[in-house]
């Protein structure tokens, strides 16, 4: 396989009045051409910081690269970390797109949808606005909005969750990016929404050979879409593997926590596991409530007189 | 929300479940009469919550307390959260003065996992799921019977869902407290829930045990929620 992009030692740091802090510490990870390589780890974990490092996002100050590299292979090697910004405004949108868990915010509350997008298009590519919207319409069907027409002269706040993250993929993929990085994007919206979004990915990432970074606090979504994942942990990455080897056989207490700590529809437990748990004790356990003891809760709650003291 | 009927037990936690826009929020608000109901009753201990006047309802006010989803919109941010948590004893008049109620805001902060020292911080200081722990403090404040979870753990990264869900378990062993916990999520319910009510567009689709609808998802809805469910 043909790597795309690789990241080699990459250290970014946060300086503040408190002092200086290590967001990404030493990280080096490799994507190939058409994998989908998941980051999953918890809020302030590194996950986010490094993606923007990517697009060359992060506001410098406070944020500053401290050490590494960050290639991207498209044809001919690129380290986007040393490029001029005109250089990075080519990749960025054009060649590497991204998509945010708050399509609410991501949007502009004042323009139409269509106008966001056909903006997108015109600012990367030599079109007219007939051609950019003729363009947009037809990545309105492709990620399955309803009514494209409407879509694209509706306002944000007047179509749905789900609809508005269609809209930033459409936006994402108008330029045919090599790269989509997605950040947190299924994170605020309904679990059966967020499948629809999922199954679309999916599907847009098998028609056109796109590598995806997606980035998720969450390793059932991670393990619904990517090939590989990486788990970041305090700024490190403390493992990798293919999503079924970190599934299956977690190996850092930190991931075994991340697994452990998702509910699931087979089994209640008397405690959630969390990931203090495991950091405390690899080994660690929950017990799971058996069906008796389940019965017997019922039974309780059934007779007030018994339970209710109000 | 049309034609939906079910009871909840004292000490139970009862699910609410279905996608957005099914009328699960709806129904939970017209619980704490938040919201007006068109027609039907609510019966709370014995009594038809819709018909008491403003002032009759108000000890049941303070009885059914509701956390909501977004930990970011339910405090102000100008406010100091231990003073959040003051201000709805002040307004029921619990306790003899501020003094013991600033004591007991502080007590409430421990006994959901913060501590004495972030009474005087504001929002922003604290995490999602901090925040979701405060707004439990500010509604335990008022010794409440009946907490109506609405979405409370959706916007949290999974690892600290488990930590509040673990909250919430504690908090009913410790309070004998009843909830409804409203959430999209099939997994978050079996692990919460005694028995649940599954909506779709307003109407009924499943009511019972978790392990029965579970097992035998006989509703094409039903089945669609568990599917979508990550990782399973």
């Amino acid at each position: 396989m043909k790597k795309l992009l690789e990241i080699n030692n990459l250290s970014i740091e946060f300086n503040s009045d408190r002092g200086t802090t290590r967001a990404v510490d030493t990280i080096s990870l490799s994507l190939d051409k058409g994998e989908t390589l998941g980051i999953v780890g918890e809020s302030g974990s590194g996950k986010s910081v490094t993606a923007l490092s990517i697009m060359r996002l992060l506001p410098s100050p406070p944020a500053k690269i401290v050490s590494g590299e960050i290639l991207f292979h498209q044809p001919e090697t690129l380290n986007l970390l040393s490029l001029p910004e005109k250089g990075i405004e080519r990749i960025r949108g054009a060649e590497i797109a991204m998509i945010f868990q708050e399509p609410m915010t991501s949007l502009n509350p004042v323009f139409r949808c269509g106008h966001q997008v056909t903006e997108a298009i015109q600012l990367h590519q030599k079109t007219s606005f007939a051609e950019a919207k003729a363009l947009t319409l037809k990545l309105f069907e492709r990620v399955k909005l309803p009514d494209p027409t409407r879509i694209f002269n509706a306002y944000p706040h007047q179509i749905s969750g789900g609809q508005k993250q269609r809209v930033m993929i459409a936006m994402a993929m108008s330029c045919n990016p090599s790269l989509l990085i997605a950040d947190e994007p299924t994170t605020a919206l309904d679990v059966t929404v967020q499948k629809t979004i999922l199954d679309l990915m999916r599907e847009l990432k098998e028609e056109s050979g796109l590598s995806m970074l997606f980035i998720s606090h969450d390793l059932g979504v991670i393990s619904e879409i990517c090939d590989r994942v990486v788990v970041m942990f305090q700024g490190k990455i403390v493992e990798e593997g293919s999503v079924e080897k970190i599934l299956r056989q977690p190996e850092h207490p930190y991931t075994r926590g991340l697994v452990a700590c998702r509910p699931s529809l087979k089994r209640k437990l008397w405690r959630m596991p969390t990931v203090p748990d495991f950091l405390e004790n690899a080994q660690f356990e929950s017990r799971v409530v058996t069906p008796a003891e389940t019965q017997n809760r019922q039974k309780k709650a059934a007779n007030p007189g018994a339970h209710f003291t109000g | 929300m049309n034609d939906v009927s079910f009871d909840i037990f004292p000490g139970e936690t009862f699910g609410l479940a279905g996608e957005s826009g099914c009328g699960k929020t709806t129904l939970g608000r017209t619980i704490a009469r938040l919201t007006e109901a068109h027609a039907g009753e609510i019966w709370y201990k014995g009594v038809d919550l819709q018909k008491l006047s403003e002032e009759a309802f108000l000890p049941y006010r303070r009885e059914i307390q509701v956390v909501f989803q977004d930990p970011y919109s339910s405090l102000n941010p100008r406010m100091g959260i231990g003073e959040a948590i003051v201000e709805p004893m002040q307004v029921h008049k619990f306790h003899e003065n501020d003094r013991a109620r600033r004591e007991k805001a502080i007590e409430l902060l421990e006994t959901v996992g913060l501590q004495a020292d972030h009474f005087q911080r504001y929002p922003h200081e604290f995490s999602g799921g901090q925040r979701q722990r405060i707004c439990v403090a500010r509604a335990l404040a008022l010794q409440p019977r009946f907490l109506i979870c609405d979405e409370m753990v959706s916007a949290l990264d999974v690892s600290v869902q488990a930590t509040v869900l673990n909250l919430l378990m504690d908090l009913q062993e410790k309070f004998g407290l009843t909830y409804l916990f409203i959430s999209h999520d099939l997994s978050v319910i079996k692990q919460m829930c005694d028995r649940l009510l599954i909506m779709n567009q307003g109407q009924t689709e499943a009511l019972g045990y978790p392990e029965d609808i579970y097992k035998n998802p006989e509703r094409e809805y039903v089945k669609r929620l568990m599917e979508a469910i990550p990782g399973e």
